[in-house]
């Protein structure tokens, strides 16, 4: 019995030992990433509450179809910093003044039509090809797991090549749009060029890059979002963020049961 | 199903891998060739909602039952020409006039009876609304509260009864968007994790019978204030994802509880529950009671089947809502009445019917069932409720639903499949068709409308 016990503690202390430098490097990987993500954040999203115009256009065999105007009001939650998003239809004219809010537990919907708030998934599209939390503004860092992966040069948007850092994201938080998200991070601007996101299945949903970053509300911010989708590969969908405002934002706004309230001017 | 199944497969036929190299392709074919669409668009909303629309209605009935309904009309042809408008006053200081109304110029085939060819005036909500504070509201006039967060049966939706006047469709969902709102009180206090709401709709009239002439100008209170309505309910956060509803509610004169429930199943589902229950009679005796009351029936009429008298009984409906990866939403709803017929009840009422023709059992048989779909309760306990829909379907703005209301019982159901194709989101193209399938002696089987098939356009005027 001792001669096997002692065998068993030697693999077993091998075992460590060979695992010992791969668990270091995992959580190297880990920390890296999630520092990097941090980074990303800064860069997506302002730290306090503001507004947006998002405009989406769907081409489909390169020909636009109609729009969706949403006008965008998103603030941090002062708990989990995770961002909380109110969204309103300007456009077309058959939705507008419908409203959807993202809390990060939940998501409702509110038709003036029926005077009613529906629950809904964060996975339900109501902009075409283009997921709630694709044009809902999202802290990467509240919602998933970061680990570095590798440094990658990558074509962006435009073709240029560019030198970045490639991240992988798991879901951390409930609401979170996406199972896994493979992105890449220019590594001179922080900027994220470009994302895959996959679906609880493993399977691609869609190819995102961003581009035409300028500086509004005291950073840099991508001005144009352009979603390649992995399940119609004849469809792509144009997002342009435009109009960005520093707002006050009440908590109140944020209840669902305000959405029938709600006056924005 | 069927129809389901080779929608997700013909959605998910168009899947396929690609490589970077392909996306920055498709990228500059679509986007950067593309002229840019205009995105002139001003936030602050006009606070005019105008719709101009024409809906046709065909139906077809059913020529064989165990129990005829007393008025048989085939085929029956409704057109209904409308404007639909919605207001409110722009956002600006502590008060607040909302409006939401429809014009129709209604037009019926001869053979359909009573419904009036004329104009018709659907007031579905006017009302002023108070803030004497950022989070308090009082709102006084016609107002359309609904309440619940079941998809087909509402046991909480308090002021549901006779509030939907055209049962053009068999989607819930979709009755709710055009229905009248009762003249009420409602005050709202809301903070940061909840709400408190209380309404008060009083009694204003006696109740009109059914098929009462629609006339142009009316507050219609025979139909929507003809009983004493009081709802008490509140909501609270009490986790991430854990914010449930509790309401008190008072209607035909009887004390409810209810609760409403949802939850979120990851990213693509959510589940949710509604549940009320208190003493009250079955939904039986409530419609001959009613047709008492408004001399349908006379005044020596009983319940057939079941009892009279009131006793606790409970509703639920209970469902899950799934989202695919091809957008295509698909809700399962399991419903309960405790109030509605049991499988013996309706088995004991059919036998009595086919056995006494002529008499009053047969009027209230057919009166009843009336009754359940103004007061929009199911009319036997047990009803399966299943969706499936999908925005954006093969082409941009076409969306396609089918539906069914399934008997667990007997098997019958009523089942619905519909169209609808937007153009720029003004005009838009509706279609939809239902059938009631089963034998004759089954719950939708023995339905008179067989068949029906309505045709839409509308116009959303910018």
């Amino acid at each position: 019995m001792s001669r096997r016990f002692d065998r068993r503690s030697f693999l077993a202390a091998g075992g460590l030992m060979i695992l010992a430098p791969a668990t270091a490097r995992a959580d190297d990987g880990r920390k890296r990433g999630q520092d990097i993500l941090g980074q990303v954040d800064r860069v997506r999203n302002p730290g306090h509450a503001f507004r947006v115009k998002s405009t989406l256009v769907e081409y489909r065999q390169g020909r636009p179809q109609d729009q969706v105007v949403l006008d965008i009001l998103a603030k941090p939650s002062p708990s989990t910093r995770q961002l909380r998003n109110l969204a309103r239809y300007l456009a077309p004219a058959r939705d507008k003044n419908k409203l959807f809010l993202m809390d990060g537990g939940s998501m409702w919907f509110y038709d003036p039509a029926s005077s009613a708030s529906v629950r809904i998934s964060p996975q339900q599209r109501l902009l075409g090809q283009a997921s709630n939390g694709d044009v809902l503004a999202a802290n990467f860092a509240q919602d998933y797991d970061a680990t570095y992966i590798a440094d990658e040069t990558i074509k962006d948007a435009d073709r240029n090549l560019t030198d970045t850092w490639r991240l992988q994201l798991i879901r951390k938080a409930p609401g979170a749009t996406y199972n896994k998200i493979d992105c890449w991070i220019q590594k001179s601007t922080f900027y994220m060029i470009k994302g895959r996101f996959f679906a609880d299945s493993g399977r691609e949903l869609k190819s995102i890059y961003y581009r035409d970053f300028r500086a509004e509300l005291g950073g840099m911010r991508p001005r144009e979002a352009l979603i390649v989708d992995q399940v119609n590969t004849a469809l792509v969908t144009k997002m342009t963020f435009s109009d960005y405002q520093a707002t006050d934002i009440p908590e109140l706004w944020l209840q669902r049961d305000y959405l029938p309230r709600l006056r924005i001017k | 199903m069927t129809a389901l199944s080779a929608l997700l497969i013909a959605k998910t036929a168009t899947a396929q891998t690609s490589t970077p190299e392909d996306d920055l392709d498709r990228l500059d074919r679509a986007v950067s060739t593309a002229r840019p669409a205009s995105a002139q668009t001003n936030p602050h909303l006009p606070p005019l909602n105008l719709r101009a629309g024409d809906t046709l209605d065909l139906a077809f009935s059913r020529h064989s039952f165990t129990i005829p309904p007393p008025v048989q009309n085939s085929p029956k042809a409704i057109n209904r020409l409308y404007l639909d408008m919605r207001w409110q006053t722009p956002p600006a200081g502590d008060f607040g006039v909302h409006l939401s109304d429809r014009i129709n110029l209604v037009n019926t085939s001869k053979q359909a009876g009573s419904t009036c060819d004329c104009l018709r005036n659907d007031l579905r909500e006017l009302y002023t609304t108070w803030s004497p504070g950022d989070a308090i509201f009082v709102d006084l006039g016609w107002t359309n509260f609904r309440n619940g967060v079941a998809s087909a049966f509402n046991p909480t939706d308090v002021f549901k009864d006779r509030a939907v006047l055209d049962f053009d469709t068999a989607d819930a969902s979709v009755l709710r968007e055009d229905r009248l709102g009762p003249l009420m009180a409602r005050g709202q206090y809301v903070f940061d994790k909840g709400s408190i709401t209380a309404a008060y709709a009083p009694r204003l009239s006696d109740p009109d019978p059914f098929g009462e002439p629609n006339s142009a100008v009316s507050f219609r209170t025979g139909r929507i204030n003809a009983g004493e309505r009081f709802i008490l309910k509140g909501n609270v956060r009490l986790g991430r994802d854990f914010a449930p509803e509790v309401l008190v509610f008072k209607t035909h004169g009887d004390w409810r509880l209810g609760v409403n429930l949802t939850r979120g199943l990851g990213d693509k589902a959510t589940a949710y529950v509604e549940a009320a229950g208190g003493s009250r009679r079955t939904l039986a005796a409530d419609a001959i009671q009613f047709g008492i009351l408004t001399g349908a029936l006379p005044a020596q009429a009983t319940t057939p089947v079941g009892d009279d008298g009131k006793q606790v009984l409970a509703q639920l409906a209970a469902g899950v809502n799934y989202t695919t990866n091809a957008n295509v939403t698909l809700s399962v709803e399991y419903d309960y009445n405790g109030a509605g017929l049991s499988p013996d009840d309706w088995r004991a009422w059919m036998k009595l019917g086919a056995a006494a023709p002529g008499l009053l059992v047969r009027g209230q048989f057919w009166y009843a069932r009336e009754y359940a779909q103004q007061f929009q309760e199911p009319f036997l306990q047990h009803n399966i409720f299943v969706r499936a829909g999908s925005d954006n379907a093969f082409i941009r703005d076409l969306s396609l639903s089918g539906l069914a209301i399934v008997s667990p019982v007997d098997g019958s159901a009523i089942i619905q499949g519909g169209l609808d194709y937007s153009i720029n989101g003004g005009y838009s193209f509706g279609l939809v068709a239902f059938s009631s399938v089963g034998a004759h002696d089954t719950q939708y089987g023995s339905l008179p409308s067989k068949f029906g098939i309505a045709f839409s356009i509308s116009y959303y005027i910018k």
